[in-house]
Formats: structure tokens, sequence, C-alpha cells
């Protein structure tokens, strides 16, 4: 959908009311940090999600890239989760930590990243396993931890914690290797340090394994990001799909979390319709 | 699916289901959607302890279907004083469990000779049970793994057992239903997944062989239970519902019933899907809980 259109049917469903700036503000909970990330809003461009985060009472955009990150700033938004580097001609996801040919460009960009991140004042970045490519899972962990050792003490030193994605490797990104909680976990235990957490994507995890809530109550030491989607379709996070997403976020707030839920779902509606919608039904 | 899409379905589904007993159980007005089938126990508070008196008050509340797992231990009188006052409400059986479930030990993973005669005795002794009580399906669980085995030498075993059981079955148009369950409460078994009971089903090739898909077993096991539901669609021939975490009725936890019960119906399904679960809530209180909240997750007006 184009921007044009997209504003025109927006306006429709606020019967007159200007789309950004003045949809109704969310009285939230306060007990959930939300968060949203950018790329799900393709025909919005960062600003345009950010005045329209704020009236929703969202907190962070999530998923950006390191230019993007001064124009939150006269929102008074965060970036929850900033995105990490990537080097020419590599892709960020399934080139990752788990090939050592990887490192010597992962290990001094990440580096820099690390020092840039802390400098806007955002505590996490992203970082993705890589995909298997015939390589045994032991042999991945050992990889990971030997990449990732070289960078935590930065990570240290300025107060950023690395979060490695679980992905599904079924249905959305085939031979990605942190696919499993177990995994991503042992890593945790090998790397050992509160500067190296998951990010837990409850979409990704329902396809992988399930279990969810049990799965947060027995890791929410070693995870510390949240994403949303429906499943089937990743789509919007309510009745059209199989997950109870406010059960889910009860067990969450339970745990004592206090970081952020990006909502990451792919708006089959009006966008920012579907957006207000996810963040009510989160804010348990 | 939408409500103008699920409504003119409605009067095709249900003439197709009077066969089946998904038409209005006799004497309630407010029926639900599908057969959920809940249990002895489950509604002990509101009805009493007498057995036909909690079918009886199952039907005024609107359910159309029981099951009850430990039917082939009841006795004979027994056992027909329920199916009478179930065929009085118009009630459909939903299943028994079949046979011994060896929860510890190699049966019918092993190859084991006298483990398979024993297996096989006892689906014949279920075909008695099933005519007697009107069931169409009992519950098969193939037991514990045979860790001396490479998987596929078990596989084949199953296969073997399950074949010669369709044969005691398919004459008299009985089902069994093979239920996987979760490695959380029932370690070491060897029937877990959707796939692998679906794998099983296809090379046993029967109408007398299909998958019980529990889905809180299979949230616990697998998650992605509406894709699921899709591939392994034409095996399942039964459900079993229960939330997780908790095991009770629907809304208590992680999976959206509403919209799995919608998927389930929108694909035409004439089963029974049995409330295997426990009450969130004690007492009268809590049984009146569980049943408004299957009228939420329902969909129907009932």
């Amino acid at each position: 959908m184009k921007r044009r259109s997209f504003i025109e049917t927006g306006l429709t469903g606020f019967a007159g009311a200007s789309l950004l700036g003045t949809l109704p503000v969310n009285h939230l909970k306060g007990r959930v940090n939300h968060s949203v990330c950018k790329w799900c809003y393709p025909d919005l461009s960062v600003d345009e999600l950010a005045q329209a985060a704020v009236t929703m009472g969202l907190t962070s955009i999530e998923l950006l890239d390191i230019h993007e990150w001064p124009i939150l700033e006269k929102y008074g938004l965060t970036c929850a989760m900033p995105f990490g580097p990537v080097a020419e001609g590599k892709d960020r996801l399934t080139d990752g930590f788990n090939d050592p040919a990887n490192h010597e460009w992962l290990v001094p960009m990440y580096t820099e990243r690390i020092r840039e991140v802390a400098e806007a004042g955002y505590e996490q970045v992203i970082c993705f396993s890589g995909n298997r490519r015939g390589m045994d899972d032991a042999k991945g962990l050992e990889n990971c931890v030997q990449g990732l050792e070289k960078i935590i003490p930065v990570a240290e030193e300025h107060g950023v914690t690395l979060c490695m994605e679980l992905l599904n490797s079924k249905v959305s990104h085939p031979d990605y290797m942190c696919d499993h909680t177990a995994w991503g976990v042992e890593l945790c235990k090998r790397i050992d340090s509160e500067h190296f957490k998951l990010l837990y994507d409850i979409y990704h995890m329902q396809i992988m394994e399930g279990d969810i809530i049990r799965t947060i109550q027995d890791y929410h030491p070693y995870i510390s990001h949240y994403h949303t989607g429906g499943n089937p379709g990743r789509n919007e996070i309510d009745a059209s799909q199989e997950l109870n997403y406010p059960a889910i976020m009860r067990a969450i707030v339970e745990t004592g979390y206090t970081g952020f839920v990006g909502q990451e779902f792919i708006p089959t509606r009006t966008p920012l319709i579907s957006l207000r919608e996810a963040v009510r039904l989160c804010d348990v | 699916m939408t409500r103008r899409e699920f409504l003119p379905s409605v009067p095709l589904m249900s003439a197709a289901a009077a066969t089946l007993g998904c038409a209005p159980v006799i004497g309630s007005q407010n029926s639900f959607s599908m057969c959920y089938a809940p249990h002895f126990g489950m509604f002990k508070h509101s009805a009493g302890d007498d057995l036909v008196d909690q079918i009886n008050f199952a039907a005024d509340q609107g359910f159309t279907a029981w099951e009850d797992n430990g039917m082939k231990g009841r006795s004979t009188d027994v056992q027909e004083r329920i199916a009478n006052a179930m065929a009085r409400r118009g009630m459909q059986m939903g299943v028994f469990v079949a046979h011994t479930i060896f929860w510890r030990e190699p049966n019918l993973a092993s190859g084991n000779a006298d483990h398979r005669e024993q297996f096989l005795k006892e689906i014949q002794e279920s075909v008695e049970v099933a005519k007697r009580v009107n069931a169409t399906w009992m519950t098969v669980v193939p037991g514990f793994v045979d860790l001396r085995l490479d998987m596929g030498y078990q596989t084949a075993h199953v296969i073997e057992s399950l074949r010669q059981a369709c044969d005691i079955l398919e004459p008299h148009d009985l089902v069994m239903v093979l239920e996987p369950l979760n490695l959380h409460n029932h370690p070491g078994l060897f029937l877990t997944k959707i796939p692998q009971a679906y794998e099983i089903c296809r090379a046993v090739d029967s109408p007398a062989c299909k998958i019980l898909n529990d889905l809180y077993h299979q949230q616990i096991t697998e998650g992605n239970l509406i894709p699921n539901i899709d591939a392994a669609w034409n095996e399942i021939g039964y459900f079993q519902i229960g939330d997780n975490p908790g095991r009770k009725e629907p809304t208590t936890g992680e999976i959206n019933y509403t919209n799995v019960f919608a998927h389930i119906r929108e694909k035409g399904f004439e089963g029974i899907l049995g409330m295997e679960h426990g009450n969130m809530h004690p007492g009268e209180e809590g049984e009146m809980a569980l049943i408004q909240a299957y009228r939420n997750v329902d969909g129907s007006d009932g």
C-alpha cells in the first residue's frame, strides 16, 4: 500500500481525526514497556511512526539503524533494540557469530557499535547466530562463545547488553541456528555475563517449540527482550491466531520483567489501528 | 472466519452431524456449536455424585458428548446405565482407553510378540465395550520407547501392531485414535508429535487408525497448533482440550481457543473434542465458570 492510500484509509478509522498526532491516547497501566519494530510499517517514515507511537503510549521504536536513532530523540523515544552492524555483502541474520570467518568483521564492528549504542543512551543491541550450513549445534556454540567473548568485556564496560534473537527455522529463516531456547540458554550459561541475553520471540518460538509460559518462567533470567506476532501468519496478535497474548504478558510481568515488549507483527488491517489494539492487548 | 461466512453453513453442518450426535441435545435449547465432551467428576458439585445425574446436567447445559477414560473398567451394568442415559439425551460417546498403557517399559515399540498379543487381545475386548456404550473411538497410547532399538525399527513394530488391531476394528467401524503425550508430564513415551502420528497413520492406512490430537499435550511438546492441525487434518479423528500451563479449561492459559475452535469448526469437523482437563476453580462456582468459558470461546450464542 502506498503512503497516500494508507493515510486516507487510516483516517476513516478515526472518524475524521487527524491520523498522526491526535490518535486517542492509550491509557496504559505502566507495567509493560511497549515498543514497536519499524520494519512492520514500511509505508510510514520513522517520524510518522514516532508520532503515532507517542500518542499510543509506546516509549520505543526498535530495529532501527544508527542513522535513524537521532529521529527518536525529538519524540522522547528510546530504541529498545537497535540493529547491530553488518559488513558489506553479508547478511545480518544468516552470517553470524557461529562462523569464525565472520568474527573478523563482527568483532571490530560490534565493538564500535556498542560504544555508539552507549553514547546514544541505549542499553541493548541485537545479534544473530547465523545459519548452520551443515555445522552441528555444539560446534556452533563453541564458535559463538569464541567470537562473543571478545566483545562482551566492551559491552560490560559500556553497560550494553548483546541480545541474540531466537528465530524459527521452519517457516521464516530456514537453517538459522539459534532456533531453540535450550541452545540459546546454553550459550548464555557459557558466556556467563549479565550483558549477554536472549531475545525471546514468541511467534518464532511458538512455531519451533510451544510451551511459551513455562519456557518464560523457567528461563526469564536469560531473556532481556520479547517480540510478538500471531501464529500462523505473523499478523495481528488478537483473536485471529492461536496464542492468548494477555496470558503470556501476565506471565512475563510476573517474572519481574522490566524490559520492553516489541510488537513485531505484519498488520493486515489499518496498520496503526492494529498496533494500538496490540498494545492494549499486551498492556496487562 | 467471519460471522457471515459461518452462518450459512450451519444448516449443512447440522444435517451432516445428526448421525454423529452433534445435533442439538434432547431437552436442551442451547447446544454448543461442536461436540465438547466433559467427563465424570467435572460437574459433581452441580450435579451430585450419581453418574447419570452428571450426564443429564451436562446435557442440560448444552453438551452433546461425553468421554470416560475408565469406561472399560466399569461393570457391564454401569456401562449400560451410562449408555442408556446418553441415548435418552441424544449424546455422543467419546473415547475410553482401549488397552493397558505401558508407562515405564516398551511394549509395542519393542516388537515383543507377547506384548503384541496382549495388546490385540485387549483391543478385541474393547470392541465389546465400544458396542455396549455406543462408542466409535477408543484411545491407544503406543507405550514407552525401546532404548535398545533405532527409532525406525520401533516405528515399524508399532505400525505392525496397529495394522493387526485394524483388522479387528475395521469390521465393526470402530476407530482407535493414537494419542501423542507431552514429555514434560510423560517422559519417555514413544509417540510425542503430530508429524510422527501422521507418519504412522499414513503407514497403517486404515479408517480404523487415526490421531487423537490433544492440544494441551501438543502445545507443550511442539506448539504450532493450527499449522499441525492443517498438515495432519486427514488423519485427525479426535481432539482433546486443555490450556497450558495448568491443564485447565480454555481461557486459563496461553492457547487462544476461540480461534483454534473456530479453525476446527471452519474445517467442518464433526467429531468430538474431549475436555480432558481439570477445573480452574473449585466447587459449583468453578463448574459454572468452566461452562461459561466454553460458551465464550465456542463462538455460538448457546
